[in-house]
């Protein structure tokens, strides 16, 4: 009786993490997705504004944004200034194809990123900033998309994850 | 006297930086390079890759084969030397050349966009020339003397064609006056370093050795640069590449009348040439004392044929002794 109960509890909370961590996974992934559009945003000022260019501007957003969508633009940055790849878009995909899996980014995710990333470094301004601003706007509509998805499932995942364990130990018994 | 000539190994190396990664390992395992002083490296869309050296001009080749430069080489070429950030670059791209650090000049060609019939910018680059700027310390030292008269220095010209080395002498001269060598005191100069190829400046600090009373206004179109220079630095001297624009005659009228001495580097052949320009006419009548030093490459890069004053009087001549 008593390893049934230790059991059932193991399944139930097993089954609760799993539910809660399927949730948190998606906030982690909205979290990351803002990070980046913050990173975008500033870019885009500092381009339409200053003409800083991509090497040192991308040095100055990974100070400001955090994790690992900072580190990705530091590491960009880095690369950039050590002339590291023959082309922007290179250097741009190369750093998120290794550093996309320490994100909680979805492949599409990173597939719109390094799309968005062909367009760095032979445009002109008005050009430049145009291609950020159809990123943004992307990168926005996916926000809200995951955000609504949250609001009506994000308790989902958790009662899912508790009456699904507790299915699993009604049937064991 | 120390002499640093042209591209070192540290130069060519960061040169090298800047290239797409496989013209860059070919032109590394150039032997030649080594031991010439670089001067030129030209890439033009699938034609040989060429380089000139202070000696000789050469096609870089696989053994018969010449190595020929692709339209790729050729865009990750502009994207690397505008650190990939062309937009960074478009007033430059206008005029159709960027400085890269080191103060190499790039200069491009490719098809222009026109707007309100003036040059947008520069699209489909097809030809890329790569200018190694060079610097040789101690250049300037024997002419100094030349341009003094009576203890005071005189407003002085460097005229010559393209790729004669009037801005590797300026710098120079700016370094000696800037020292203090080869005269009583030094002076403040300051430099407006439009195209940045005289100091080379690198997050506020030159790359290039201009002494260490200069000042360096870079960036700035030569007319408004003199004038700040003028009311913000009190300098002695104030030291400009390329004068030619309309406007930069505005900027140095301003300055003849200020006191303050004018060293220049302007394109052109002899004095005859010179003064069909009218502006250039009445700005050497303007200066009270002044030297013209006219540069060729007959005995090398850097050779000064003649030196006139401002009234017309020649005061040295290549091979004729004083």
């Amino acid at each position: 009786m008593m390893f049934q109960a230790i059991g059932a509890f193991l399944i139930v909370s097993t089954t609760t993490l799993i539910g809660y961590a399927l949730g948190a996974r998606e906030k982690y992934r909205l979290k990351e997705l803002e990070e980046i559009e913050r990173g975008i945003l500033l870019m885009k000022n500092q381009i339409s504004y200053l003409g800083t260019p991509l090497a040192q501007l991308l040095d100055q957003i990974s100070w400001k944004t955090e994790g690992a969508i900072g580190l990705a633009f530091q590491e960009i940055a880095a690369r950039m200034e050590e002339r590291q790849g023959n082309t922007a878009e290179e250097i741009w995909e190369s750093v998120w194809m290794e550093m996309g899996k320490k994100t909680y980014l979805t492949a599409v995710d990173l597939d719109e990123l390094i799309a968005f990333g062909r367009t760095l470094g032979f445009l002109e301004k008005e050009q430049q900033e145009g291609s950020m601003d159809l990123f943004l706007y992307n990168l926005r509509e996916r926000e809200e998309r995951i955000k609504k998805r949250l609001e009506k499932n994000g308790r989902l995942y958790c009662s899912m994850g508790v009456l699904g364990g507790l299915l699993i130990v009604i049937t064991l018994l | 006297m120390e002499k640093k000539v042209g591209a070192t190994l540290q130069k060519l190396e960061e040169i090298w930086k800047l290239l797409p990664v496989d013209v860059g390992k070919r032109l590394k395992e150039e032997n030649f390079l080594k031991e010439e002083q670089i001067q030129e490296i030209r890439l033009r869309a699938l034609k040989p890759l060429f380089v000139k050296t202070n000696k000789n001009k050469y096609f870089i080749a696989d053994g018969y084969e010449n190595w020929i430069v692709t339209n790729r080489q050729i865009k990750e070429a502009v994207e690397r030397l505008g650190g990939y950030s062309l937009y960074a670059f478009e007033e430059e791209l206008k005029q159709g050349y960027l400085t890269v650090s080191g103060g190499h000049r790039v200069g491009f060609c490719g098809r222009a966009v026109l707007e309100h019939g003036k040059v947008k910018t520069l699209r489909q680059v097809s030809s890329l020339n790569i200018r190694i700027a060079g610097e040789i310390i101690g250049c300037g030292e024997q002419w100094l003397p030349y341009l003094f008269e009576n203890n005071s220095l005189c407003h002085t010209l460097i005229v010559s064609p393209p790729g004669c080395g009037k801005t590797t002498l300026l710098r120079d001269i700016i370094r000696c006056l800037s020292y203090g060598l080869h005269c009583k005191e030094s002076y403040n100069v300051g430099v407006v370093d439009e195209r940045g190829e005289i100091a080379a400046m690198k997050d506020g600090v030159p790359q290039m050795d201009v002494g260490p009373c200069t000042d360096v206004q870079e960036n700035c179109p030569k007319a408004e640069g003199m004038r700040f220079l003028l009311r913000s630095m009190t300098p002695d001297v104030i030291a400009v590449d390329e004068l030619g624009k309309e406007a930069d005659f505005y900027g140095v009228e301003e300055l003849l009348h200020a006191g303050v001495t004018l060293i220049s580097t302007v394109h052109g052949n002899d004095m005859n040439g010179l003064l069909k320009n009218i502006k250039m006419k009445k700005m050497i009548g303007e200066m009270e004392k002044g030297r013209i030093l006219f540069l060729s490459k007959k005995c090398g890069t850097g050779t000064v044929e003649e030196i006139w004053d401002a009234k017309g009087i020649k005061q040295y001549e290549r091979g004729v002794k004083p």
